[in-house]
């Protein structure tokens, strides 16, 4: 019987220490891929390249979409940038959109964002007249 | 690399330093519970290092473990272009600006600054050693309140040279020829932001969970602190 304790009391100890390990190993909140700091360092150095970079994101927001999981903190907003960088000002505004619907943090400076473009637009439009 | 490996890094190296670290001063997170961050404004770093690299890949690099740590890092491209846009250029202007400003313009909880102290290759005779060092700072934006501060630094140094001195030349040259060739420090300064933004990965001041993360106010060094204090005021009241 005190042989049974002791190999339960064994068995109990390398339970704990295995999940003691395995409770550490939650699962990520996001989609996990190299993909989107890489468009970003890319950026950040001012790669000229914005169709590699163009795709390196949309690839990943599919993949997350597939894997059913969120993408990445900035990762709508920094396709959306992309896109306004190379004309596509509708596709930027609707990843704006995505990443203040998915991220409720974004919205004071996508809110400051968007004033800024309509007081330029103003200045634009007011200098055509 | 995922959370899983972060984990076994970061138990791996509790393990260590648990050993080397001679039990200093813990660091006080009293301000940073306090604030309780959501968001942090990520500025492009200054950088000690002459490879102009250095800001670009510590910056890309934090976003990916303090979103994981439970943060939302304000969109670190779009927040580079804004400043440029109006005029701020450099890394150390950007980190001139005034908290006021930043909070009207970006509403984000924090600022983390980011020094760059190392990010260099070494070339020696028969070997070549990357390093990235990194050093970090969380400041709340409504108090300036110092809320966080670490430093980390990685490096691919071989740690187990062979003793056949030949097997020693060609490793050496193949390491020599892969730090020339391929961009070895930005993957270093993934590992580097890995530990550095990973609640309990380096102790004894790693940052704390964010309110996405399940440990979110139930940081393990939270309770430790707890436990020291209570065991000194029991020794004390003996």
């Amino acid at each position: 019987m005190k042989t049974k304790h002791a190999f339960l009391a064994a068995m109990l100890a390398g339970a704990v220490l295995v999940t003691g390990c395995a409770n550490n190993e939650r699962p990520s909140l996001y989609y996990n891929s190299k993909a989107y700091t890489e468009a970003m360092y890319l950026y950040l150095q001012d790669d000229p390249d914005y169709a590699k970079q163009l795709e390196l994101m949309t690839n990943y927001i599919t993949q997350a979409e597939t894997a059913q999981k969120k993408p990445m903190p900035g990762a709508y907003a920094h396709l959306g940038l992309l896109y306004s960088k190379t004309g596509a000002d509708d596709k930027a505004q609707k990843y704006l959109n995505l990443e203040r619907e998915a991220f409720p943090e974004s919205g004071h400076y996508i809110g400051f964002l968007e004033q800024q473009r309509k007081k330029s637009a103003a200045v634009r439009e007011g200098g055509k007249q | 690399m995922n959370v899983k490996h972060v984990t076994c890094l970061a138990a791996a190296l509790t393990l260590l330093s648990g050993c080397a670290v001679n039990n200093p001063e813990p660091w006080d997170y009293a301000a940073f519970q306090k604030s309780a961050p959501r968001s942090i404004l990520v500025m492009m770093p200054t950088s000690q290092a002459s490879d102009v690299k250095a800001g670009p890949a510590c910056l890309a690099s934090s976003v990916q473990p303090l979103a994981e740590a439970g943060y939302y890092p304000m969109p670190v491209t779009m927040v580079y272009d804004t400043m440029r846009f109006n005029g701020v250029t450099e890394a150390g202007e950007m980190h001139q600006l005034p908290l006021p400003k930043l909070k009207e313009v970006f509403g984000a909880d924090a600022v983390m600054y980011i020094d760059v102290e190392e990010y260099d290759t070494t070339y020696k005779v028969l070997d070549s050693v990357s390093k990235v060092k990194v050093k970090a700072r969380l400041v709340d934006i409504n108090t300036g309140a110092d809320l966080w501060t670490n430093s980390f630094a990685v490096s691919n140094a071989d740690s187990t040279p062979s003793s056949n001195p030949i097997a020693q030349l060609i490793g050496a040259v193949v390491k020599h020829v892969v730090n020339e060739a391929a961009d070895v420090k930005f993957p270093l300064s993934r590992t580097n932001a890995w530990y550095l933004y990973t609640p309990g990965a380096i102790r004894p001041t790693p940052i704390l969970a964010g309110p996405y993360h399940p440990q979110y106010g139930n940081d393990a060094i939270l309770k430790k602190i707890e436990a020291d204090r209570a065991a000194a005021a029991g020794q004390k009241a003996q």
